[in-house]
């Protein structure tokens, strides 16, 4: 009962004028202040913020194709894909090198991507990709990795099959099921494959391109609807 | 499968129980298969596929401007961020510039969204703890003044829509800024005030500490 008083003042009007300039230098001063102040504390308390400071240092961001090149001094050969749109370094690897890169690239210190942002599918024209975005939490670091086949290596009837990574990375888990249910990418592997977002009976991958909607759920041409 | 629980020596069956799709305490759609033993709970297949809605397939076959009404859906407790999302990604394909005060601006409302999204999360986590009146509403007294401010920008209290392509919907009037930063000066004591009835409260403390 008290608390509403205050959000109740400001309302009062003759004050309305006033303030339109404030907020609109405040946003725009915040940038500058601040960035001059981080370092300006930094040095003041130098025993407690160095202890922190110092490993954040010295991992700095990666030279592109850093990982690429890290994979490759460990023997697995990657190919570099265009980065994404923020500069995320993106390689392509084959299918039987994954599980070997992403323990590698999980468990060696100095790269410690070992946090898995998403495991997701696309559906190109004329293959498949099984994407894997990883971040290091320690180095702020991300990586995408791809997993492409070609449809034209896909057997009639059957599923574009990509070795699975649960087994040792259990976050993937449930990425690789909806990946699965969504678009199709059979993990070989994995505990336990079933469609986790659509019914279990369901047919068909509904993010492939040339999926085709039994049900018209939009336009309700469906005989059997309630509607 | 027959197992011994080995405290009373009593003999159990297992036995499969569907719990939900609704269940008062789930507060989305959440269909739990348990299989229990007795009273130990040996297996959960949750099914997860009810509030599915296809947001991806729905994203590939509208426009942005159209998919922008329904990004804000994909969590609705937090639609600023998904909206900016959305708002980013399209912006780097279309190498839009976006205004520095509109950059502010987001930063500004998706932290407000965070908070009342926090304080969602505590009213009703204390409903799921057991209690039903009185300490729930007092996050949600400070959410609603949130949700209000959000409403003068967006029009909505929810679905905000409020971060567009390029920018935002419009410029809060001066005095929005004024009752915003009123907001930030009392929240520090509501804090307090929470902090006095939960974190102190001998019922809470027995039913969160292991």
């Amino acid at each position: 009962m008290t608390e509403e008083k205050p959000s109740d003042k400001p309302e009062g009007k003759p004050e309305e004028a006033k303030p339109a300039p404030e907020p609109a230098e405040k946003p725009a001063a915040k940038p500058t202040a601040e960035k001059p102040a981080a370092p300006a504390v930094k040095p003041a308390a130098p025993a407690a913020h160095g202890a922190a400071a110092a490993p954040a240092e010295p991992p700095k961001p990666l030279e592109p194709g850093q990982f690429g090149q890290f994979l490759k001094e460990h023997g697995i050969q990657s190919t570099r894909l265009a980065d994404s749109s923020r500069g995320v370094e993106t390689i392509l690897l084959d299918g039987d090198k994954l599980d070997a890169a992403m323990r590698l690239l999980r468990h060696s210190p100095e790269i410690a991507l070992n946090y898995l942002v998403t495991v997701s599918g696309v559906d190109n024209t004329d293959s498949f990709d099984s994407v894997y975005v990883l971040w290091s939490y320690s180095n702020n670091n991300e990586l995408i990795v791809k997993v492409r086949i070609k449809k034209s290596d896909v057997k009639e009837d059957g599923l574009p099959m990509v070795p699975s990574i649960s087994p040792f990375w259990k976050a993937a888990d449930w990425h690789e099921r909806e990946t699965f249910d969504l678009v199709g990418i059979r993990y070989l592997g994995h505990p336990y494959l079933r469609r986790i977002l659509n019914p279990w009976d369901w047919e068909g991958y509904p993010l492939r391109k040339d999926y085709k909607q039994l049900v018209d759920a939009l336009n309700d041409r469906n005989p059997h609807s309630m509607r | 499968m027959v197992t011994e629980l080995t405290t009373s020596g009593l003999k159990t069956d297992e036995m499969i129980i569907n719990m939900g799709p609704q269940h008062p305490a789930t507060h989305g759609v959440l269909r739990l298969i348990v299989t229990l033993d007795g009273e130990i709970v040996k297996h959960t297949e949750p099914v997860l596929g009810h509030l599915h809605r296809a947001q991806e397939w729905q994203g590939q076959v509208r426009t942005w401007f159209q998919y922008q009404a329904l990004i804000d859906r994909v969590d609705y407790l937090s639609g600023m961020f998904t909206s900016w999302a959305l708002c980013r990604a399209a912006e780097d394909i279309d190498g839009t510039e976006v205004p520095e005060k509109a950059e502010w601006l987001r930063v500004l409302v998706s932290e407000m969204n965070r908070i009342s999204s926090h304080l969602l999360w505590l009213g009703t986590y204390l409903i799921d703890l057991g209690a039903m009146f009185g300490f729930p509403f007092y996050p949600f007294r400070e959410r609603d003044k949130l949700l209000t401010l959000f409403e003068e920008i967006a029009g909505q209290r929810m679905m905000f829509n409020y971060i567009r392509v390029g920018g935002v919907m419009r410029e809060p009037k001066a005095d929005w800024y004024k009752r915003v930063e009123n907001f930030t000066k009392e929240f520090p004591d509501r804090v307090d005030e929470y902090e006095a009835i939960v974190t102190q409260n001998p019922i809470f403390l027995k039913r969160t500490k292991v």
